[in-house]
C-alpha cells in the first residue's frame, strides 16, 4: 500500500454526500445489580459529521426515566449532577430503595422532548456461588527471582442454558509486621488461550460457558506476586447477562482496534430500542483466600 | 439425485445402440502458424450435424452417411469446404487461412460456435481480437480488464484485476493457465494480471451452467490457453509501454514437428526512478518496484496421434528499499542499515500428453505444479566501531513474513465421441496441496528466534467426473454431468457429489433457449481483507472448524444470432453459497499471532440477476454492449448479529459499451464506457458515549473520553457510481520486415475521479468532519508501440 500512497493522497477530496442516520438518539448507559442502587446515564448521541475531531457528548437532563417490574410497578429515577472536578460533571439518574432480585425482569423507559422514547429491559441473573477455590505456588517468575508466580483454580456449578461470566479480583499484601502493603487488580493470565483476549483491556476475564465440561465449570489462571508478603486474593465472579457479555466484548474490541485501518469494522451490540447504548445486568459471587510467599 | 443419476446411465448405455458407418477425426490448425484452433465449427451439410474442436484442436464427426459436406468455420478465418466421400474411419489434419479482411488486424481468431447452438449457457469466448484494439491503461492491454468488461463480471476497486462473477469472491474463481491453477493472478496490487497477451491463444470465461470436467471453484472458470509456438515459420511481437515492455517469440525447433514460445514482460519504472532517487538522498537510499512474467512452451507433435507439451510460467513482484548512512561521533563511527522488502509471484508447470485412441476417443493427461509465494522482510543492522579501539558493537534486527501455496497434481481427461449426438467426457484429478498460512519469524541480537502464525500443512483433493452431451430430436441438447470430489483435512473429510445439468431448446435455427442447474465445492478459501488482490491475501484449505464452500445456481437464457455478425443472450440466475468465509469484526491481518481460525467465521451469500449480452463479432465495427442488473448479499451468524447485508461488491446495475472501429487498413479507433452503481463499505453514523459501568466503586475515569463509533450495519453505505470512458486509436504500418502499431489510448477520458475508498475526515477548511473519497486514476493518456514481425 505505500506504493499507492502517492497516487492515493494526489486524488482525494471532500464530499458534500448525505449520510443518513445522522440525528441524535438518546444514550443509555445503565447497570443493574441486587444490592446495589441504580445508576443510569442519559446522554445524546453525535452524528459522525457533526463538530470536529474533538469529540464531547452532551448529557440530557431533562429525561423522564422509569423502572418497570413484572407487576407493573413503576419507579421514577431522579436526576443527579456532581461536580467531579474542576472540568468533570457526572450527570446521571439515580434509583435506591429498589429491591433488586436475582430472576427478576426490569423494564427501563425514557422520555424526553424532541426525541422518541427508548427502551430495555434486564432479567436478572441468578447468582453463582463460587465453590472452591484452590492455589499452587509454581516458583519464580522466570528469570525474576523476587516474584513467584501462583496458579489459581476457580471451581463453580455453571447453570442450565447459555451463561455468561466475568471474572476479576484484586489483591492486597502485607509484610509481616510492617506497615508495608501492596495491592492491585488481577491481571489473571488464563491458562487456556480461548480465554484470552488481546482486545480486552479491562481487569480480569469475560468468557461464556461453552468450554465448560459436564463436570463443572472451572477456570484457571495464572499471576505473579512479589515475595515475602502475605496475600489475600479477593475473587469475584459475576454472572452477566448476553447483553453485558456482547456489549463489553464488542466495545472494547472497537476501542483496541481504533486506528487499524484494515481492520474490519467493530459493530457494537446495543440493546436499546428507538436509541443506543447498554442496559445490562449481573449478579456477584465473592471469594477470598490468603496465602504466603516466602522471600 | 438416484433419478438423475439413473438417466445419466441409461443415456451412456444407450451409446452403443447407435451404428456408425464412419468417422471423421483430426486436427484443425491455423494454416500460417500451425497453432491448433479451439472452437472451430464444423458443419456437415449433407446431414444437417456438426462438431466442434476443443482445447487441443482435436475434433470427431461420425456419420451414418459415408457422403459428407464439412464447412470448416471460425471468425476470422476463410471458411473451407470439404466434400468427402468417407469409406472408412480417417485422421485428417485441416488448415484454415486467416481471412484477408481482418488480415492486418487480426492476430487471433474466435471460436464460432453458434451461440444459439452449443448446450453451455453462461459462457463467453473472450474477444482477444478486441483485446490489443482496445484503449489501455498506461499502454498495457490486459485480458482481465477485458473480462471485466462482460456482463456478470464486477471488477471490484478501481484499477483493480480481481473478478466477482455473479456475487461471488475472487477466490471462487477457478483461474487455469494451461490447465493449471494461478492463485494470484494480479500484478502491482491488481492493477494488472500476470497474463501477457502475447503469450494467450484463447480465453473463455464460464460463469454458470458449468460442465462437470470443471470444479473446485464455485463462481467461474476462466480457462486460458498459451499459444503453442509457431511450426511454420519463426515469429515475434513486441512492445514498448510506458510502464512495461514485451516480447513474445515462437517458431519451429524441427518444422511441423517442434515449436517453441517464448514471451517476456518486464516494467522498467524502478530503472528510471534508480538514479533519481540516488542522487536525491545522496546515495543512500535506492528504492524500487518492479514486476516480471516469463512464458515458455514447448509443442512436440511425436506422431499423428500423440503430442506433447511443456508449459511453464513465472512472474513475480518486487518491491524494495535500502538504506545506508555513516556517521563519525567522539565516540566512533556508527554505519547503519536498513533493508525492507516484499516480493510475490506465481510459478507454474505443466507437462501434457494428448494422445488419440482411436478416431472417437481422444485423451490428454498432465501433470502440473504451481506455487504461489509471499513474502515480506526487514532487516536493520548498526555497526559503533569505537574510535578507542575496542571491538565493533553491533546490533541487528530481522523479521520475515512467508505465506505460500502448492500445488502438485495428476490429471487424465478422456472425450470419446461415438456419434454426432453424444460427446462423451470423463476424468479423474488427484491435488496435493501444501498450505504456508503466514509464518512470522523475528530474531533481535542474541535473543532466539520467534515464530508466530499458522503452521503448514499438506492436503490431499480427489475429483472424478463423467459428463455427456447429447442430443434428443433435432431441437432438443442436453449436457448432463456428475462431479464427485473430496478433500482430506486434519481429522475430517469433505466430500461432494455435484449434479450438473445444462439443457438447449432450439427455437428456430437462429435462436434457443436454454436452462441450467449446478452444484459446486470448494475445498480451499482465500482470507482477503480489502478485497483489493492485495498479495497479503492468505489461501487456506478447509479445516475441521472451517469447512468448504458449496453453493447451487440455476438460470435460464434465450439466446438468437440475429445475423450479421451479431448475436444477443438474456441470462438470468439465482445462485445461493454455503460456507462461504469472512474475516470476523474487528479481524485485522497485521495479527499475526492469531490462528486465522480464529478470525474468520463461514456463513452464506446468495447472488440473483439478470445479465444482457449484444455482441457483434465481426465486420468493420466489432465490439459488445453487457448490462447486468444484480443483487448480492451475505449473512453471518457472528457478524451483523446475524442479518443479511449487502455484499462489498453488491452492484445493482453494470453497464459496458466496447467498440473497435477499423476505419482503414491503417487505423483503426476504440472506446469503452463503464457504468457501476457503488460499492458498498462500513461507515459509523453516530458516536456516543461510553461509561464506565463495571467498575461501579472504583474512582476510575479512564473510559470517560471513550466513546463508541455506531454502524448502522456491515456495508451500510454506498459509494458514488463509478463511470469512465477511454479512447484509443491504433496506427499499423505494414514493413519490410513485419508491422508496426502506434496505440495512443486515454484512460478516464472526461477524468471522472471515481471513488477507491471513503472515510470520515476533519476539514480544515469547513472546521467539521466530512466524508472523504480517496480516488486513483485521473484522465491518464498513455502511447505504446509494438512490432509484430
Amino acid at each position: 500500500m505505500l506504493f499507492l500512497l502517492p497516487i492515493l493522497t494526489a486524488c482525494d477530496q471532500f464530499l458534500e454526500v448525505p449520510l443518513p442516520g445522522q440525528e441524535p438518539r438518546i444514550v443509555l448507559n445503565g447497570l443493574m445489580e441486587p444490592d446495589k442502587p441504580f445508576k443510569l446515564y442519559v446522554s445524546k448521541s453525535q452524528g459522525i459529521l457533526e463538530g470536529n475531531f474533538n469529540v464531547e457528548f452532551e448529557p440530557i437532563r431533562n429525561a423522564s426515566a422509569t423502572v418497570i417490574l413484572e407487576d407493573g410497578t413503576q419507579y421514577a429515577l431522579s436526576f443527579r449532577e456532581e461536580q467531579q472536578d474542576f472540568y468533570e460533571t457526572e450527570t446521571y439518574y439515580y434509583l435506591d430503595g429498589l429491591d433488586i432480585a436475582e430472576g427478576q425482569s426490569y423494564e427501563l423507559k425514557v422520555e424526553s422532548p424532541g426525541f422518541p422514547d427508548v427502551s430495555s429491559s434486564q432479567q436478572i441473573p441468578e447468582h453463582v456461588p463460587i465453590t472452591d477455590i484452590s492455589y499452587r505456588i509454581l516458583g519464580n517468575d522466570g528469570m525474576n527471582s523476587t516474584e513467584s508466580v501462583v496458579e489459581f483454580s476457580i471451581k463453580f456449578d455453571d447453570p442450565e442454558a447459555k451463561n455468561f461470566y466475568h471474572l476479576e479480583g484484586d489483591y492486597f499484601g502485607r509484610i509481616g509486621g510492617s506497615g508495608n502493603s501492596y495491592s492491585g487488580q488481577l491481571y489473571m493470565d488464563p491458562l487456556n488461550p480461548a480465554y484470552r483476549f488481546d482486545f480486552w483491556y479491562n481487569s480480569g476475564l469475560i468468557f461464556d460457558d461453552v468450554l465448560f465440561s459436564e463436570s463443572g465449570a472451572e477456570i484457571v489462571f495464572r499471576e505473579s506476586f512479589p515475595k515475602g508478603y502475605d496475600w489475600e486474593v479477593t475473587i469475584e465472579l459475576s454472572h452477566v447477562t448476553e447483553d453485558y457479555f456482547e456489549y463489553n466484548r464488542t466495545a472494547s474490541l472497537q476501542s483496541y482496534n481504533r486506528g487499524d485501518a484494515l481492520s474490519q469494522p467493530v459493530l457494537v451490540h446495543n440493546n436499546v430500542e428507538n436509541g443506543l447504548g447498554i442496559f445490562m445486568a449481573l449478579s456477584r459471587s465473592r471469594n477470598t483466600i490468603r496465602f504466603s510467599l516466602e522471600e | 439425485m438416484k433419478h438423475i443419476f439413473l438417466s445419466f446411465l441409461l443415456c451412456i448405455l444407450t451409446l452403443s445402440s447407435y451404428a456408425q458407418k464412419v468417422t471423421l477425426s483430426g486436427t484443425v490448425k491455423d494454416g500460417e502458424s500451425g497453432e491448433a484452433l479451439i472452437g472451430v465449427n464444423i458443419f456437415d451439410k449433407q446431414n444437417q450435424k456438426g462438431a466442434i474442436t476443443n482445447n487441443f484442436g482435436f475434433f470427431s464427426y461420425s456419420s451414418f452417411d459415408s457422403k459428407l459436406d464439412l464447412v470448416f468455420s471460425y471468425v476470422g478465418y476463410e471458411p473451407l469446404q470439404l466434400s468427402l466421400d468417407l469409406r472408412r474411419d480417417t485422421l485428417l489434419t485441416v488448415e484454415l487461412t486467416p481471412s484477408g479482411l481482418l488480415k492486418e488486424v487480426v492476430v487471433e481468431g474466435e471460436r464460432a460456435d453458434p451461440i444459439q447452438e452449443s448446450t453451455q449457457m453462461g459462457v463467453i469466448n473472450v474477444p482477444l481480437r478486441e483485446l490489443k484494439n482496445l484503449p489501455a491503461l498506461m499502454g498495457e492491454v490486459d485480458i482481465f480488464k477485458v473480462i471485466q468488461l462482460l456482463p456478470g463480471v464486477q471488477s471490484g476497486s478501481e484499477g483493480a484485476s480481481g473478478l466477482y462473477v455473479r456475487g461471488g469472491s475472487p477466490d471462487q474463481n477457478l483461474i487455469l493457465l494451461d490447465g493449471v491453477p494461478v492463485y494470484n493472478a494480479s500484478h502491482l496490487f491488481g492493477f494488472f494480471s500476470v497474463f501477457n497477451d502475447g503469450a494467450i491463444n484463447n480465453v473463455e470465461l464460464i460463469k454458470g451452467g458449468f460442465p462437470a470436467r470443471y470444479g473446485g471453484r464455485l463462481s467461474s472458470v476462466i480457462d486460458i490457453s498459451m499459444k503453442e509456438g509457431n511450426m511454420k515459420e519463426f515469429k515475434g511481437e513486441g512492445s514498448l509501454g510506458l510502464i512495461a515492455s514485451k516480447i513474445t517469440l515462437e517458431g519451429p525447433i524441427q518444422k511441423d514437428k517442434t515449436s517453441f514460445l517464448f514471451s517476456g514482460r518486464r516494467t522498467y519504472i524502478d530503472l528510471i526512478a534508480r538514479p533519481l532517487i540516488k542522487n536525491a538522498t545522496d546515495g543512500e537510499e535506492v528504492v524500487g518496484y518492479y514486476f516480471y512474467d516469463l512464458n515458455a512452451k514447448l509443442n512436440h507433435i511425436i506422431d499423428s496421434k500423440n503430442r506433447l507439451y511443456l508449459s511453464y510460467y513465472g512472474g513475480n513482484d518486487t518491491g524494495y528499499s535500502n538504506y545506508s548512512s555513516t556517521y563519525e561521533y567522539q565516540e566512533g563511527i556508527s554505519e547503519s542499515e536498513e533493508k525492507a522488502g516484499l516480493g510475490w509471484g506465481n510459478r507454474i508447470a505443466a507437462l501434457r500428453w494428448n494422445h488419440v485412441f482411436n478416431e472417437r476417443l481422444f485423451a490428454n493427461f498432465t501433470g502440473t505444479f504451481t506455487r504461489y509465494h509471499f513474502d515480506l522482510f526487514t532487516e536493520y543492522q548498526d555497526v559503533l566501531t569505537p574510535s578507542q579501539g575496542d571491538p565493533p558493537i553491533r546490533e541487528f534486527y530481522e523479521a520475515n513474513y512467508v505465506s505460500q501455496i502448492q500445488d502438485f497434481a495428476l490429471k487424465a481427461d478422456f472425450e470419446f465421441i461415438p456419434n454426432p449426438e453424444h460427446y462423451l467426457r470423463w476424468g479423474g484429478m488427484w491435488i496435493h496441496h501444501r498450505f504456508t498460512p503466514g509464518v512470522f519469524v523475528s530474531k533481535e541480537n542474541d535473543s532466539p528466534e520467534i515464530r508466530e502464525g499458522g503452521n503448514p500443512s499438506n492436503s490431499q483433493e480427489v475429483s472424478l467426473y463423467v459428463e455427456d452431451d447429447f442430443s434428443v430430436g433435432s431441437r432438443l441438447k442436453f449436457n448432463l454431468g456428475l462431479h464427485l470430489s473430496g478433500f482430506q483435512a486434519e481429522s475430517k473429510t469433505y466430500s461432494a457429489l455435484q449434479p450438473r445439468m445444462t439443457m438447449r431448446y432450439l427455437l428456430d435455427p437462429s435462436s434457443s433457449i436454454k436452462a441450467s442447474y449446478v452444484e459446486m465445492a470448494q475445498f480451499i478459501h482465500l482470507l482477503t481483507n480489502a478485497g483489493l488482490g492485495l498479495p497479503t491475501d492468505l489461501w487456506v484449505p478447509a479445516t475441521d472448524r472451517i469447512g468448504p464452500q458449496e453453493s447451487w445456481q440455476v438460470a435460464a437464457g434465450y439466446f438468437k444470432n440475429l445475423g450479421y455478425g451479431l448475436e444477443l443472450s438474456v441470462e438470468g440466475y439465482y445462485k445461493a453459497m454455503e460456507g462461504v468465509i469472512e474475516y470476523e469484526d474487528g479481524a485485522s491481518f497485521l495479527n499475526t499471532t492469531q490462528d486465522w481460525q480464529d478470525k474468520v467465521t463461514s456463513g452464506e451469500g446468495r447472488s440473483y440477476g439478470v445479465e444482457l449480452l449484444l455482441q457483434k463479432k465481426t465486420g468493420k465495427t466489432t465490439g459488445w454492449i453487457g448490462y447486468t442488473l444484480s443483487k448480492t448479499e451475505r449473512r453471518f451468524d457472528d457478524i451483523n448479529s446475524g442479518e443479511w447485508f449487502p455484499f462489498r461488491y453488491d452492484r445493482r446495475h453494470d453497464i459496458s459499451v466496447t467498440a473497435v472501429h477499423q476505419l482503414s487498413d491503417k487505423i483503426d479507433i476504440s472506446g469503452t464506457w463503464v457504468f457501476g452503481t457503488g460499492n458498498f463499505i462500513s461507515i459509523p453514523t453516530v458516536r456516543y458515549r461510553r461509561e464506565n459501568l463495571m467498575n461501579w466503586e472504583s474512582d476510575d475515569y479512564y473510559f470517560r473520553g471513550d466513546y463508541i463509533e455506531h454502524y448502522e450495519s456491515r456495508n451500510n453505505f454506498q459509494m458514488r457510481s463509478y463511470h469512465r470512458m477511454d479512447v484509443g486509436v491504433n496506427f499499423h504500418k505494414p514493413k519490410k520486415w513485419g508491422r508496426r502499431t502506434w496505440n495512443v489510448s486515454v484512460y478516464n477520458l472526461y477524468n471522472r475521479l471515481n471513488p477507491f475508498y471513503m472515510d470520515i475526515d476533519y476539514n480544515y477548511e469547513q472546521d467539521r468532519n466530512q466524508l472523504r473519497q480517496f480516488s486513483l486514476f485521473p484522465v491518464l493518456p498513455s502511447v505504446s508501440y509494438r512490432i509484430t514481425f
